[in-house]
């Protein structure tokens, strides 16, 4: 039995040990197209400003299955699912009994004059951080588009280096998915203070070259911010190719159905490129979220060793992080507004600030912002669609804490109990 | 493999196992000393109380450790001898990814290191800080495969019945 994993990051990885853990003696082959071997890919902001060497970010072997037959610098070029087989590069033929399409995702470029060709970046790999890392030598000043997370990383990485940095958001807020008004305010603060220039309601009319570098942008308003370099940062979109060209079905991701099987039945699907459900509304996405693609590995892992595992659906928002020293996490839907069923607390002390937001008896969405002690409860109320009813008032509190869940709900404490 | 059962009957909340926690986890492991050091010793445990009841609140080291699945720079892993869920501080990187799944609430920040922390099982002890501590004897170390069916029981029931 030969399990093929086309993919290397969080959600091939995470699927590779689930297949290994049922079934010790599978042969497991892990394709990946970049040349590097695995990394943990949310680290290489880290390369950019030297603050971690290549050697720092790598998958240490204990976090690494057993026995993987790892093929790097290898491009999954042709699915043919009839015959069970890839074709690797230009006319390698693997044969496979299941397959894993662990492709991940790729940044978006926006059709903006200019915003191709030299001193133009986006970072999602590797290669990507070590190209910025070069085009920063010497660099004065970097103009990055889109304030979002991989737009900020990559600003606080480069004021590391003393580079003048400004992003352009089009939003009227930083970070804009994670955070609220009141919560990005805060972070204005922070980001301020470290010297980042934010420019909010606009985008990039035009970026200047001459000479084959990058000069300057050219806002929405006319005015001209100076560059030496360029980055983009306005999402991904998921690496569709290989599934599309074995006739898959596919619309904005790769679709699964509840056990991360595809359209065909030999083939999974986990992590970037899967289009599945929002876990609380329903509704059709595709998240580009570390942890939602380590759970859909595990799943899809399991069920192709055997299992019959269902995935619940992905969180659209579950994200921790930190800028400029400040902690901050968001869960589920922070953006709903109060009304028809909705409930929303907000409290802002100074640095910190609690928002939660009910549906009715269920807590949906959370931001935690200085204080995230025991934010992981929060999330797994949420997760679980929890009656929260009992607990309204605790939760709100700054001191809520496992033992209130247990004693409002002795349910569970079997679980915390025998858990482990 | 052995694991940390609580009674919450027999806890009195003096939170013992908090401090000796903290002091197992310090450089100096003294009761004296490790109280003034730099970075500030904290403890990985925690007693917590509700409407009059004490709990005490220990990582369970799951078994699909959603802390280990979800951590995003490598810090997390199992020990593969205790079976135990370590976090390995040179990796950490202060992202929270782990306080933001942990079900139990039991990973702490250490502020002045921007690092992780959470119970390791003391592995340089026979028997954990807290459970060696505890005057009630609420804390327990036992194997998972010993520590029988009725003792879970008298948890549960004890939770239930306050």
């Amino acid at each position: 039995m030969r399990t093929v994993i086309v993919g290397a990051s969080a959600a091939g990885m995470a699927a590779a040990e689930a297949v290994r853990k049922r079934d010790p003696n599978a042969e497991i082959v892990m394709l990946s197209d970049e040349n590097h071997p695995p990394y943990y890919r949310p680290l290489i902001p880290y390369l950019i400003y030297k603050e971690k060497t290549g050697e720092d970010i790598l998958r240490q072997a204990r976090l690494t299955p057993s026995n993987l037959d790892l093929r790097l610098g290898v491009h999954s070029a042709h699915l043919d699912p009839k015959n069970h087989t890839l074709t690797l590069g230009q006319d390698d033929i693997l044969s496979y009994d299941r397959l894993l399409i662990a492709t991940g995702a790729s940044p978006v470029r926006p059709e903006i004059s200019g915003l191709e060709g030299p001193g133009v970046f986006t970072l999602r790999t590797w290669a990507d951080a070590d190209a910025i890392a070069e085009a920063a030598i010497g660099a004065k000043h970097v103009v990055i588009l889109g304030a979002g997370r991989i737009g900020m990383k990559s600003a606080f990485a480069l004021r590391h280096l003393g580079i003048q940095v400004a992003v352009v958001e089009l939003l009227k807020r930083i970070v804009p998915q994670q955070l609220d008004e009141e919560s990005a305010a805060i972070f204005a603060g922070t980001v301020a203070e470290a010297g980042i220039k934010t420019i909010l309601g606009q985008t990039f009319k035009t970026v200047n070259h001459k000479d084959n570098k990058v000069t300057s942008v050219t806002l929405d308003d006319g005015s001209e911010l100076k560059a030496d370099l360029v980055i983009v940062g306005v999402g991904v979109r998921a690496n569709l190719e290989l599934a599309a060209s074995g006739g898959l079905r596919v619309q904005h991701g790769l679709l699964v159905d509840e056990h991360l099987q595809t359209s065909e039945a030999h083939i999974f699907a986990a992590g970037d490129v899967v289009e599945t459900k929002d876990i609380l509304s329903g509704a059709s996405i595709v998240s580009g979220i570390w942890t939602n693609a380590a759970d859909m590995g595990r799943i899809a892992g399991d069920n192709m060793a055997g299992g019959s595992s269902t995935y619940e659906g992905a969180f659209s928002l579950l994200n921790a992080m930190e800028l400029g020293g400040l902690p901050v996490v968001s869960v589920g839907d922070v953006q709903a507004q109060p009304g028809d069923g909705i409930e929303v607390f907000a409290e802002r002390r100074g640095q910190t600030y609690r928002k939660l937001v009910f549906r009715r008896d269920r807590l949906i969405g959370l931001i935690l912002v200085g204080q995230i002690e025991r934010a992981g409860i929060y999330q797994t109320l949420i997760r679980e669609k929890a009656d929260v009813s009992p607990l309204r008032r605790e939760l709100v509190g700054p001191r809520f804490h496992y033992g209130h869940y247990i004693l409002s709900n002795p349910g569970i404490t079997d679980r915390y109990v025998m858990a482990g | 493999m052995k694991r940390i059962f609580v009674q919450p009957d027999l806890c009195t909340a003096c939170k013992t196992c908090e401090m000796q926690c903290a002091i197992e986890h310090s450089q100096a492991k003294n009761i004296f000393a490790s109280p003034s050091e730099k970075p500030h010793p904290m403890n990985r445990v925690y007693v917590e109380a509700a409407d009059g009841r004490k709990i005490p609140i220990f990582c369970r080291h799951c078994e699909d450790a959603p802390c280990v699945s979800a951590c995003i720079s490598g810090a997390m892993f199992r020990d593969p001898i205790t079976d135990a869920v370590m976090c390995d501080s040179s990796r950490c990187i202060g992202c929270w990814t782990c306080v933001m799944v942990c079900p139990y609430g039991v990973i702490g920040r250490q502020l002045e290191l921007g690092k992780a922390v959470k119970c390791d099982l003391c592995p340089d002890r026979e028997s954990p800080a807290c459970v060696a501590s505890c005057p009630t004897k609420a804390l327990q170390y036992e194997e998972v495969e010993g520590f029988s069916k009725n003792k879970r029981r008298e948890f549960a029931s004890a939770v239930a019945g306050g």
